[in-house]
C-alpha cells in the first residue's frame, strides 16, 4: 500500500488539539488548586477541603471522562462510517443513544426508584433494546448498510419523538435529564471512569482485530464477497463493537452527538484513508477534540460554566469542520445504494389520482369530525364556521408543510445519492430556529407576525450562507449535507443550553421545534398552500434532472447537463421549501426524511413519481398526524411533528419489514 | 469522413505540482478507432478527460470539428461526443432501458419531450448491443460484462459521431473482452462512428484498432497504424520492457509476448 | 400576518353555534354545571399558571387553567377546585376549546401574546405578567409589581376590592414571617433547587425570593448573575463562598434527601451541610407573582424557624 502522504497534516491538527487542551487543562486545575499541590490533591483531600475534594473527585475524573469519551466516540463513528459506507454515519445512526435517552426519560418521570438503582443499567437497557430492534429490521436483508442506516434512523427519530413527548408535557421534571442529554460530563467520582475505562480498553482491541475486514467493507459489498470475506459476518462484528462503545458511553455519560461525527470527518478531511491510521487519528482527535472543549468550557465565566460539553463540541468541532470540508476528496467509499430494492408499480399514474383523491376526502374528514374529551363527534352544518376557523388553518397547514418537505427530502436524496439526506439537516431549521430563539429572548410580547420574520430572517441567512457555499466549485452533495449538520449542532448548543438553564419560556420553544401547526394562521396557511402548489406546478423541470442523478456527475456532465447550474438550482429550490415549512409549523425530521422512501418503497421510482407519490405520502402523513395529536388527549394536543414520528414509524417499519429478500 | 475530429496543440494538464500531461500535439481522425495505450499513470485517462471537457488542459488547446472546446455548447457538445468513464456509477434503481434512454438526453434536454425519434433510436441501440433480454432489469444486478454493454448502449442511443471509452474491457473476462470490442468494431465500421479507447491490451489494441497512439510519462512518444507500431523495438520504448512480436498463428495478426 | 380573518368577525353567531356542540357536553360533567350557576361571577379562562393562581387568589373560579395536574403538584396553592376545565399544555392552550367555553375575559401571560389576535372574537384577551422582567435591574421589587399587576388585572374584571383584600393579606402573612423569625441568627441563605449529584439552581438577588428575603432582612449567600427570572444554574462547588451559610433547598426533598444520604463527596464538604444548616422545603413556583411569594413565605419562614439538625 502507498504510504500516507497526508500523516503530517493529520499529526498537525492532533498536535495543536492536545496542545490547547494541555494547556486549558493547566489553566484550570491552577485556578482549582496552586500548581504545587496537584499530586496531594490528587491522591488524597481531607474531607472539609473542597476544592481539593472538587480537584481530586470532580476535575481529575472529568478530564479522564472527557478523553474516554471523546475516544470512544470518535472511534465508533468512524468504523460505522466506513462498515455503512456512508460519511453522515455517526452514534446517532443507530438509535442507540435514543433509546438509552427514552429509557431515562421514562425512568426519571415514571419510576424513579429505577434511577437510584443506576442510571448505566437503565441506559444501557434502553440501548440495547435499541439495538435489538435496528438488528431485526436489518437482519434479512444481511446488514446492508441502507437498511441499517434506515433502520437505525427510524429507532433513532422513533425514540427520540417519545423522548420529546415526555420532555414535553414533564419539562419541569426533567432538567437532570436534560444535562444528560446534552452531554455532560460533569463527575463527583471515580465510578464512571472505573467504570467506562475497563470496558472501553476491550473495545479498542477488539477494534484492532477487524482494521482488514473494515477496509474491505469500504468496498461495494460484491467487492468484499469476491475478496472471500463474509460481508454480513464482518458488518455484524463492526456494528457490535460500534455499538458496544456507544452503548457503555451513553449510559455513563450522556449523548455527545457531534464528536462521534467530526472527529472521523475531520481526519478524513485531511486525506488519511489507510483504515488502521484512520481509526487511530480519529480515536485520538475524538479525544482531544472533547477535551479542548470541555477545558474551555470550564475557562468560561462562571455563568457559563454549565454549557453542557456533548452539545459544545459543535463549538470547536463545527469551524474546524467547516474549514476542512472543502478539502475533503470525493468519499473513499463508493456510493451505495440511495434505497431499498423494491419492485416497481404498473401504472403509477392512475394509483396516484386516486390517492389524490382519498386524500382531499382524508382533509375534509379533519376539518369535520372531531373530538371533545369525552365522544369523537361530526360537526354539523351549523357548526361549520368554527370548525373551519380553528381546523383548516391546521388541517392545510399540515397537508401543504408535508408535501413540501417531502418533496425537498426526495430531491435531496435524489441530489446527494444518499439515502440519509433530509431538509433539516441542511441547517435551513436551525436559522429558523435561532431567529426565533434570539426573538424569544429579546422581546417578552411578540407578535405572530414577528415570529415569522425572525424565523423567516434566521432561515434566510443560513440559506444564503450555504448558497454561497454551494456555488463554491466541489462543494456539492455529502459535503452540504455535513455543513448543515455542522450549523445544526450549533443551534443544538443553544437548546441544550436553554434547557439546562430550566427557562419559564422553554415550553413555547419545545412545542415550536417539535414542529406545531398550532400557531398557523389562515394567510400562513394559504401561504404554505401557494408554494406547495408552484413546486407541483414547477417540478416537470426538474424531473429528468433527477433523473440522471443515479448516473453520477460524470456521466451527467457528459450528457450535456449543466451540471453546477443544475446543482446550484436544486439546491436553492430545496431550500426555499424547507425554509417556507419551517417558518410556518417548525422543523420536522421525518416527514422530509421517510417521505421519499416511502414512496420508493411503495412502488414509485422514476423521479416524477417518486416526487408526486413522496408529496402525497408527506401531505397525508402530516395531515393525520396533526388530526390525531389534535383530538387524541383533548384538550392536551401532541405537536404534528412528533405525531408524524409516532404514526409514520409504524407504517416505514412495516415496509421495510414486509419485503422479501 | 477523414477529417479529424479533435486536434490538440501544445496540449497539457497538471494538477498541483504535479505535471499530469505535457506538449501533446496530435490529431485523431474521424470514423476510425484509435487506442490509447501505455503504462498506469501514462496519462491516458487524463487526455480522454480532457476530451470529454470533464477537464481544462492547463495549457493548449484542443478543438472538436474546428472549434475549440469551450466554445461548444454543453448540449451540442454531447449530441457529438459520448463518454463512458473506467468505472462508471452503479446507478442504483434504475432499470436497464431506462438508462440507455438517458442516453438521448442530449436531444430532448431537460424539458423537450421524449418523442418516436428517441424511442426509435433506443430500440436500435438496444437491438444493436444485444440486451433486449436484460432490458426490464435494475442495472445494479447486472453482472459487470452486462453491465457494460447496457452502458455501451447508452453511448450508442446518445447518437454521437464520437465516443470516448476509458478502458471498457478492464473488468471483463477475456470472452466478453472480444464480445465488446467486437461490438465497438461494429459501431465504427456499420455507422462510422469515431471511437477513442483507452486500452490496457496492447493486442487487444493491435486486434480491433486502425490506430495507436502511446503515451509515456504525461507526453506523447509514439503514435501510428496498429500493424506498424507493433514491433519490439517500439513496444520496448513504449511499455520499458522487452517483447517479442510474433504473428498470430491464425489470424496472422501482429500479437506481443512479454 | 392578516389575521384576524373576516370569518372571525363576522360570524359570532355561527361561531357560538359551535361553541354550544361542545359546551353542551362539557354541561354533562356535574361538577361544571354548578361553576355555570355562579352567574355573577365573571367567566374567565387563564392560559397560564401564573393567571391560574392570581385569579383564584381573588376568590375567583376560572372556567379553565392549563396542565391542571402538574399545577397541584408544583404550584400546589391557591388550591384548584376540581369544576375548572382542563386546557392543556401551557404552551398550546385548546383554542377551539376555549372557543367552546366562550369566557368573558381571557387571561394570559404575555409570552402567549401571539394568541391575542385570534383570541379576541371569544373575550376580552388580558395580558398578565406579575414578575417584573427587567433584564439588568440589580434589585427589581416583584412584589410591588406583582400587586401592581394583580389590581390591574383585577380592575378589568371588576374585582378590585378582592385584589386589594389580597395585597393586604400577603404582605400580612409575610408580616407574620418576620415575627415568627426574630430569633434567627443573620446566618446568610443560599436558595437552591438541586438538579442532580453536582448541579442546582440558584436564586439570586434578583429573584422573587429575595424580595421576601428582604422584608425579613435575610441576606442572599449568592451575588453572582442570574437570569432575569433570578435563577442561575451551578455545580455546587460553587457554594463554598460562604462557609457560614445555610441553604434552603426548593422542591423534590426526596432528591435532595438521597443526596445527602449517599453523602457525595463535594455536597458534603460543603460547610453547611456538614453543619446541619439545610432545610427542606416542597417545590414553590420562581414566578407567578404574590401567590407564589405568600407561599414562599410561610413555608420558608416555617422552615428557618426550626432549629438546625445535628449532622
Amino acid at each position: 500500500m502507498i504510504t500516507d502522504l497526508k500523516l503530517p497534516a493529520a499529526l498537525v491538527l492532533l498536535a495543536v488539539l492536545s496542545l490547547l487542551g494541555a494547556t486549558l487543562f493547566a489553566l484550570n486545575a491552577a485556578a482549582l488548586v496552586p500548581v504545587g499541590g496537584w499530586i496531594d490533591a490528587a491522591l488524597a483531600a481531607p474531607p472539609d477541603a473542597t476544592r481539593a475534594l472538587m480537584f481530586r473527585f470532580s476535575f481529575l475524573p472529568r478530564v479522564a471522562m472527557a478523553l474516554l469519551v471523546g475516544a470512544a466516540l470518535a472511534l465508533a463513528g468512524a468504523i460505522l462510517q466506513r462498515a455503512l459506507r456512508n460519511q453522515l454515519a455517526e452514534p446517532a445512526t443507530l438509535g442507540i443513544s435514543a433509546g438509552a435517552h427514552l429509557a431515562l426519560a421514562i425512568a426519571t418521570v415514571w419510576f424513579p426508584g429505577a434511577l437510584v438503582l443506576g442510571r448505566e443499567g437503565v441506559a444501557l437497557i434502553g440501548a440495547g433494546l435499541a439495538l435489538a430492534a435496528v438488528m431485526a429490521l436489518s437482519w434479512r436483508r444481511a446488514l446492508s448498510p441502507v437498511t441499517v442506516i434506515l433502520s437505525g434512523l427510524l429507532v433513532s427519530l422513533y425514540c427520540g419523538a417519545f423522548a420529546a413527548i415526555i420532555t414535553l408535557f414533564n419539562h419541569d421534571l426533567l432538567i437532570g435529564l436534560f444535562f444528560w442529554g446534552a452531554g455532560n460530563l460533569g463527575q463527583q467520582d471515580w465510578a464512571q471512569v472505573n467504570f467506562l475505562a475497563p470496558r472501553l480498553l476491550v473495545v479498542a482491541l477488539a477494534s484492532g482485530l477487524i482494521i482488514r475486514p473494515l477496509t474491505l467493507l469500504g468496498l461495494e459489498d460484491e467487492g468484499a464477497r469476491s475478496l472471500g470475506l463474509s460481508v454480513a459476518g464482518a458488518r455484524i462484528a463492526a456494528l457490535v463493537i460500534a455499538v458496544v462503545a456507544i452503548g457503555f458511553t451513553t449510559a455513563a455519560a450522556g449523548v455527545f452527538g457531534f464528536v462521534g461525527l467530526a472527529g472521523p470527518a475531520l481526519v478524513r478531511s485531511l486525506g488519511v484513508r489507510r483504515t488502521g491510521l484512520y481509526l487511530l487519528l480519529s480515536t485520538l482527535v475524538g479525544a482531544f477534540l472533547l477535551l479542548t472543549t470541555d477545558q474551555l468550557i470550564q475557562l468560561l465565566p462562571t455563568t457559563y460554566r454549565l454549557f453542557p460539553t456533548g452539545a459544545a463540541t459543535a463549538l470547536l468541532g463545527a469551524p474546524l469542520l467547516l474549514y476542512l470540508l472543502p478539502r475533503l476528496r470525493a468519499s473513499c467509499a463508493p456510493p451505495t445504494a440511495t434505497s431499498l430494492p423494491s419492485a416497481r408499480r404498473a401504472r403509477p399514474g392512475i394509483v396516484l389520482a386516486v390517492a389524490t383523491l382519498i386524500l382531499a376526502a382524508i382533509f375534509i374528514a379533519t376539518l369535520v369530525v372531531g373530538h371533545d374529551g369525552t365522544h369523537w363527534a361530526a360537526s354539523s352544518v351549523n357548526q361549520m364556521q368554527g370548525a373551519i376557523d380553528w381546523r383548516l388553518p391546521r388541517s392545510l397547514a399540515a397537508l401543504c408543510a408535508g408535501a413540501i418537505l417531502a418533496m425537498a427530502g426526495c430531491i435531496l436524496q435524489r441530489g446527494t445519492g444518499n439515502p440519509m439526506a433530509s431538509p433539516e439537516i441542511l441547517g435551513i431549521s436551525s436559522g429558523a430556529m435561532l431567529g426565533v430563539i434570539v426573538l424569544m429572548f429579546s422581546t417578552a410580547t411578540a407578535s405572530r407576525s414577528m415570529q415569522i420574520a425572525a424565523g423567516g430572517a434566521g432561515a434566510l441567512a443560513v440559506l444564503l450562507f450555504m448558497i454561497a457555499l454551494s456555488r463554491r466549485s466541489g462543494f456539492s452533495g455529502d459535503r452540504l449535507l455535513l455543513t448543515g449538520v455542522a450549523l445544526s449542532s450549533a443551534t443544538g448548543l443553544i437548546m441544550a443550553v436553554l434547557m439546562t438553564a430550566q427557562d419559564p419560556r422553554l415550553g413555547q420553544l419545545l412545542s415550536w421545534v417539535a414542529g406545531s401547526t398550532y400557531h398557523a394562521t389562515m394567510a400562513e396557511a394559504g401561504f404554505t398552500a401557494t408554494v406547495c402548489l408552484l413546486a407541483l406546478a414547477g417540478s416537470p423541470l426538474i424531473f429528468r434532472w433527477l433523473d440522471l442523478m443515479p448516473l453520477g456527475q460524470v456521466t451527467i456532465f457528459s450528457l450535456g447537463v449543466p451540471v453546477a447550474m443544475m446543482r446550484y438550482l436544486l439546491f436553492a429550490l430545496t431550500a426555499i421549501l424547507t425554509a417556507t415549512a419551517t417558518i410556518v409549523i417548525g422543523p420536522l425530521s421525518f416527514v422530509g426524511l421517510m417521505g421519499p422512501h416511502i414512496a420508493r418503497m411503495l412502488g414509485f421510482h422514476r423521479a416524477r413519481e417518486q416526487l408526486l407519490a413522496a408529496a402525497l405520502c408527506g401531505g397525508a402523513i402530516l395531515l393525520i398526524a396533526d388530526w390525531l395529536g389534535r383530538n387524541l388527549i383533548f384538550p392536551f394536543q401532541i405537536p404534528a411533528g412528533l405525531a408524524t414520528t409516532v404514526l409514520g414509524g409504524p407504517f416505514m417499519l412495516w415496509l421495510i419489514a414486509r419485503r422479501r429478500s | 469522413m477523414s477529417d479529424a475530429l479533435f486536434s490538440l496543440s501544445g496540449t497539457g494538464f497538471r494538477l498541483g505540482e504535479q505535471e499530469l500531461l505535457s506538449g501533446i500535439n496530435l490529431t485523431f481522425p474521424a470514423g476510425r478507432i484509435t487506442a490509447l495505450v501505455g503504462h498506469n499513470g501514462s496519462g491516458k485517462s487524463t487526455l480522454l478527460k480532457l476530451l470529454a471537457r470533464q477537464q481544462l488542459p492547463t495549457s493548449g488547446t484542443i478543438t472538436f470539428a474546428g472549434r475549440p472546446l469551450p466554445e461548444w455548447r454543453p448540449r451540442d457538445f454531447a449530441r457529438k461526443v459520448a463518454y463512458l468513464p473506467q468505472t462508471p456509477s452503479i446507478a442504483s434503481d434504475t432499470l436497464v432501458e431506462e438508462l440507455v434512454a438517458f442516453g438521448r438526453y442530449p436531444w430532448h434536454g431537460a424539458l423537450g419531450r421524449f418523442g418516436k425519434a428517441d424511442r426509435d433510436r433506443v430500440e436500435e441501440a438496444i437491438t444493436l448491443t444485444g440486451i433486449g433480454a436484460l432490458r426490464k432489469r435494475p442495472v445494479e444486478t447486472l453482472s459487470g460484462g452486462e453491465r457494460q454493454r447496457v452502458w455501451l448502449a447508452m453511448l450508442v442511443a446518445q447518437g454521437s459521431e464520437c465516443l470516448l471509452l476509458d478502458e471498457p474491457t478492464s473488468a471483463l473476462d477475456i470472452a466478453h473482452q472480444i464480445e465488446v470490442m467486437g461490438l465497438i468494431r461494429e459501431l465504427c465500421d456499420k455507422r462510422d462512428t469515431g471511437v477513442i479507447i483507452v486500452l490496457h491490451d496492447i493486442n487487444m489494441a493491435a486486434r480491433f484498432c486502425d490506430r495507436i497512439v502511446a503515451l509515456k510519462q504525461g507526453g506523447l512518444i509514439d503514435q501510428g497504424d496498429a500493424a506498424t507500431i507493433m514491433t519490439s523495438g517500439r513496444m520496448k520504448s513504449i511499455y520499458g520492457v522487452d517483447m517479442e512480436i510474433i504473428s498470430h498463428p491464425k489470424t496472422g495478426l501482429p500479437t506481443a509476448l512479454a | 400576518m392578516a389575521m384576524p380573518s373576516a370569518s372571525l368577525v363576522s360570524a359570532p353567531v355561527t361561531r357560538r353555534g359551535f361553541a354550544t356542540g361542545i359546551a353542551s357536553l362539557a354541561l354533562a360533567i356535574p361538577a361544571f354545571a354548578s361553576a355555570q350557576g355562579l352567574s355573577n361571577r365573571p367567566r374567565i379562562a387563564t392560559l397560564d399558571w401564573g393567571s391560574a393562581a392570581n385569579i383564584l387568589a381573588l376568590g375567583i373560579h376560572p372556567l379553565a387553567a392549563p396542565e391542571i395536574e402538574r399545577y397541584r403538584r408544583l404550584m400546589v396553592e391557591p388550591d384548584i377546585p376540581a369544576d375548572v376545565r382542563e386546557l392543556g399544555l401551557r404552551s398550546e392552550p385548546n383554542l377551539e376549546l376555549i372557543d367552546a367555553l366562550g369566557p368573558d375575559f381571557i387571561i394570559m401571560n404575555p409570552q402567549l401574546a401571539a394568541l391575542a389576535p385570534r383570541l379576541a372574537p371569544i373575550g376580552k384577551v388580558i395580558l398578565f405578567e406579575p414578575h417584573l422582567l427587567a433584564a439588568g435591574l440589580l434589585h427589581p421589587d416583584h412584589l410591588t409589581h406583582g400587586a401592581e399587576q394583580l389590581e390591574k388585572m383585577a380592575q378589568a374584571i371588576g374585582a378590585d376590592q378582592a385584589a386589594l383584600a389580597y395585597v393586604d393579606r400577603v404582605n400580612a402573612d409575610i408580616a407574620a414571617g418576620t415575627e415568627k423569625l426574630a430569633r434567627y441568627d443573620g446566618r446568610p441563605l443560599f436558595i437552591i433547587s438541586l438538579v442532580d449529584a453536582n448541579r442546582a439552581l440558584v436564586f439570586g438577588t434578583n429573584s422573587l425570593f429575595q424580595n421576601v428575603l428582604d422584608r425579613w432582612n435575610i441576606r442572599n449567600g449568592w451575588s453572582g448573575e442570574t437570569s432575569i427570572f433570578g435563577h442561575a444554574t451551578i455545580t455546587l462547588d460553587r457554594l463554598m463562598g460562604a462557609p457560614d451559610a445555610r441553604i434552603v433547598n426548593i422542591g423534590a426533598p426526596a432528591r435532595m434527601a438521597y443526596a445527602l444520604k449517599a453523602r457525595i463527596p463535594v455536597l458534603t464538604s460543603l460547610a453547611p451541610i456538614r453543619q446541619g444548616r439545610i432545610r427542606l422545603l416542597p417545590d414553590i413556583l420562581f414566578y407567578g407573582g404574590l401567590p407564589c411569594a405568600a407561599r414562599f413565605a410561610r413555608l420558608a419562614a416555617e422552615a428557618l424557624a426550626a432549629p438546625d439538625l445535628l449532622p
